[in-house]
């Protein structure tokens, strides 16, 4: 038996713990913000009260989910009823592995993350439909069913948007996406078709995480609270923490999208290079040795990190505002919108992409090409 | 034993446990879930034979699409009726059972005791293909690779693939011929008044 | 066209909202408040607890108005008020009467603020205050829910 513990599975396991506790971290507080964001929106005061501003909030609410009785229906299907909440949480996890969120700061980078990340969305679908079904009672079941029933809608129409920067960069690496803006033969034209399909994108990503104008699959009015009625405690938390996350991972791709990715590049000057190449870590002289390496990071990858997270705020943002404004769809409203103008529309979008990428090119950004060299294999990608 | 050795391994016993247990398993729902197992075992094997698309493909599609769509009717089905109807064991199962496993395991074998002797078709065409090349010069032109398999797909095999696509479609269209009742009918008719109700709220709003 | 036109209202719904969230960081007031420090105005019809009243002038200032008639408990659906009455006293005067309420009790936990016992009092001894704030923590002895003559007599409100 070979050494266990090289250094590259030091790397990877010390980078994914830290982000495991970064993205539950920013459940945590996403949902104080979105609280307070929300009262905002809404004239009142919102959380206040826990800390200064209410900024323990989080911590008193999952001290309170921590300690709740815990009770599983008797008829439940135990395996899968337990089973249900980690697959959610596993899988918004696990997408977030697949994205970059800054110059070289991503946990893997897999040739094809695109469809991985598609492939994951509906594993955490998987999650909320045995949710439903596993509890063995009518209105979580029901729940179920319409999130069966929305995904599938919706994922169609969140596959064919991502075609749409896939068709332009050919390029199936996330990385490509942010970088199409700063490749030689980027065309602003590129923007008519990239414009609509964000904004579609956006609106089949609410639907795949059921958030508001789509949140039918939890529709309170009608079916109490959906596939999570009878999760109490820490089982049940464990469902909007796999919401928040998969909607910080769409707002990510979006980002990735539309928004130039990681980068500050103005065009005349890229604000995150001036960053430079030091690193930011425990130095060498603690000893840390690959927990070190693992835990350091340029400058320059600092800066672009910290560039993408502003810009993940904005999405964020965006999502709670959305939020705040529409009343959600009835069930044939959503299913109608979904069949028969979404789908369509992203078709319309992909064939137009597809005449000018054929009349003016593919973009390939700076990263195309390093991604086909990877493409053989789930590469580490370090700061090295 | 290396890391990719053990790690077929695990995929291995575990994809054919789960293969195993979909077909024992008593209730309709756990037999898809075993089948999605099943299913994720073989992207991990994919990828250990050095195809990503393939595996990612089957992830997407098969893992994902198409196994939520068989858990939403095999859920739908589960009514006590159905149940009932599924309960009858039905005693020839296991004759043609095992004949056809018979005759998978002689294919199996068969293809496997002539492996490397046949021709294989991508050579004649020009392209080597991941059994016969470890690296080509050009990854992407590789069978593994999204853009090889799609070269490959649309420009040689095009043809076949657009008469499968026609039969999907057919299927399709059957399947909503089939589907077409007196009662769903019905239904739309009722959502039509329902839209028109709506139109007719909306240009009171309006007025 | 193609139903694209139906994104315009959905676009000045998202405006209006935003205008309202940057209202937020103008100083504007909230319609929610924190509420045990700051407390809402109820208004003057509000009939919370009860309070039993004193002459607050004339020649029985300083008298209690309730004379122990028991009307009020006559008069309770929900059977709160209990009322035993007592006599005068030369030396121990207590109300205009002759008798008065040596005991008043008011189960709070039965109490539907039904204010029967306000019109049924004849010298208008038992008013309903503007307090609302009646949660406590203990039914058990001493039961905090049930108040006593002492309690309602001379009890400090907050308006």
């Amino acid at each position: 038996m070979a050494e266990i513990f090289t250094p590259e599975i030091v790397n990877l396991l010390v980078r994914g713990g830290l982000l495991i506790f970064v993205l539950l971290t920013t459940f945590a507080y996403l949902t104080y913000t979105e609280r307070r964001v929300l009262s905002f929106f809404q004239w009142r005061l919102g959380p206040n009260r826990v800390g200064p501003l209410g900024l323990l909030q989080p911590l008193a609410d999952g001290v309170k989910t921590a300690l709740k009785q815990e009770m599983v229906p008797r008829k439940a299907d135990k395996v899968l009823y337990f089973l249900a909440p980690t697959l959610t949480l596993s899988a918004s996890f696990t997408t977030f592995a697949l994205i970059p969120v800054g110059e070289r700061v991503q946990m893997s980078s897999v040739p094809v993350a695109i469809l991985f990340f598609l492939g994951l969305s509906s594993m955490a679908a998987y999650g909320l439909i045995l949710a439903g079904w596993s509890s063995q009672s009518k209105y979580p079941f029901l729940g179920s069913l319409r999130t069966c029933a929305q995904v599938i809608s919706y994922e169609l129409a969140l596959g064919l948007c991502l075609l749409v920067p896939i068709l332009i960069t050919g390029s199936l690496n996330i990385n490509d996406f942010g970088n199409m803006y700063r490749a030689e033969n980027w065309n602003w034209i590129y923007l008519i078709v990239l414009l609509p399909t964000t904004v579609l994108f956006l609106i089949s990503s609410l639907a795949e995480t059921g958030r508001t104008p789509f949140d039918l699959p939890e529709c309170e009015a009608e079916i109490v609270a959906g596939y999570h009625t009878e999760y109490s405690s820490m089982k049940y938390a464990m469902f909007p923490m796999g919401e928040y996350i998969a909607m910080v991972a769409m707002s990510a791709m979006v980002v990735h999208m539309l928004l130039g990715g990681y980068h500050l590049d103005l065009g005349f000057v890229d604000l995150t290079y001036w960053a430079g190449d030091w690193k930011l870590g425990p130095p060498e002289s603690w000893g840390w040795g690959a927990y070190g390496d693992a835990l350091s990071l340029t400058a320059h990858g600092f800066a672009t990190t910290m560039t993408f997270i502003v810009k993940l705020c904005a999405l964020i943002f965006t999502f709670m505002w959305i939020r705040a404004t529409f009343p959600r769809l009835r069930y044939d409203q959503l299913m109608r919108f979904g069949w028969k103008w979404l789908l369509p529309a992203t078709l319309v979008l992909i064939f137009v992409t597809a005449a000018l990428v054929g009349y003016f090119g593919p973009v390939h950004g700076t990263g195309a090409d390093t991604a086909a060299q990877a493409a053989m294999e789930v590469t580490l990608n370090a700061r090295h | 034993m290396d890391g990719q050795l053990l790690a077929w391994w695990m995929l291995a016993i575990v994809g054919s446990l789960s293969a195993v247990m979909m077909v024992l398993s008593r209730n309709p729902v756990h037999s898809v879930l075993y089948l999605v197992a099943n299913f994720l075992t073989l992207v991990g094997i994919y990828f250990l034979l050095s195809a990503p698309m393939m595996a990612v493909v089957q992830f997407v599609v098969y893992a994902g699409a198409i196994m939520i769509l068989f858990l939403f009717v095999v859920m739908f089905f589960m009514s006590p009726e159905a149940r009932r109807w599924l309960r009858p064991e039905i005693k020839s199962q296991w004759v043609f059972g095992t004949l056809l496993t018979v005759m998978l395991l002689t294919v199996v074998y068969i293809a496997l005791s002539t492996a490397g002797r046949v021709a294989d078709p991508d050579i004649v065409m020009g392209t080597p293909t991941i059994a016969t090349s470890d690296r080509t010069a050009d990854p992407r032109q590789e069978l593994g690779h999204p853009a090889g398999l799609g070269t490959r797909m649309f420009s040689y095999h095009a043809l076949p693939f657009e008469i499968a696509g026609l039969l999907l479609l057919a299927a399709l269209l059957g399947a909503v011929l089939v589907a077409r009742d007196e009662r769903s009918e019905g239904r739309t008719h009722l959502v039509h008044e329902f839209e028109k109700a709506e139109e007719g709220v909306a240009e009171e709003v309006r007025a | 066209m193609l139903g694209i036109e139906k994104a315009g209202p959905l676009l000045s719904g998202l405006s209006i909202t935003f205008r309202e969230f940057l209202g937020a960081f103008g100083g504007r007031t909230t319609v929610t408040i924190s509420y045990p420090e700051q407390k809402r105005q109820v208004a003057d019809r509000f009939r919370g607890l009860h309070r039993l009243e004193r002459y607050e002038a004339g020649p029985y200032k300083g008298l209690e108005k309730c004379i122990g008639c028991a009307l009020c408990a006559a008069a309770c659906p929900a059977e709160v008020i209990t009322v035993v009455a007592g006599e005068n006293t030369p030396e121990e005067r207590y109300s205009p009467g002759e008798r008065y309420a040596v005991v008043y009790d008011m189960d709070m936990l039965r109490c539907i603020f039904c204010g029967l016992c306000t019109e049924a009092c004849p010298t208008e001894a038992i008013v309903m205050k503007h307090d609302y704030e009646l949660a406590d923590d203990s039914r058990r002895e001493p039961n905090k829910f049930m108040y006593h003559k002492e309690d309602l007599l001379d009890r400090e409100y907050y308006w």
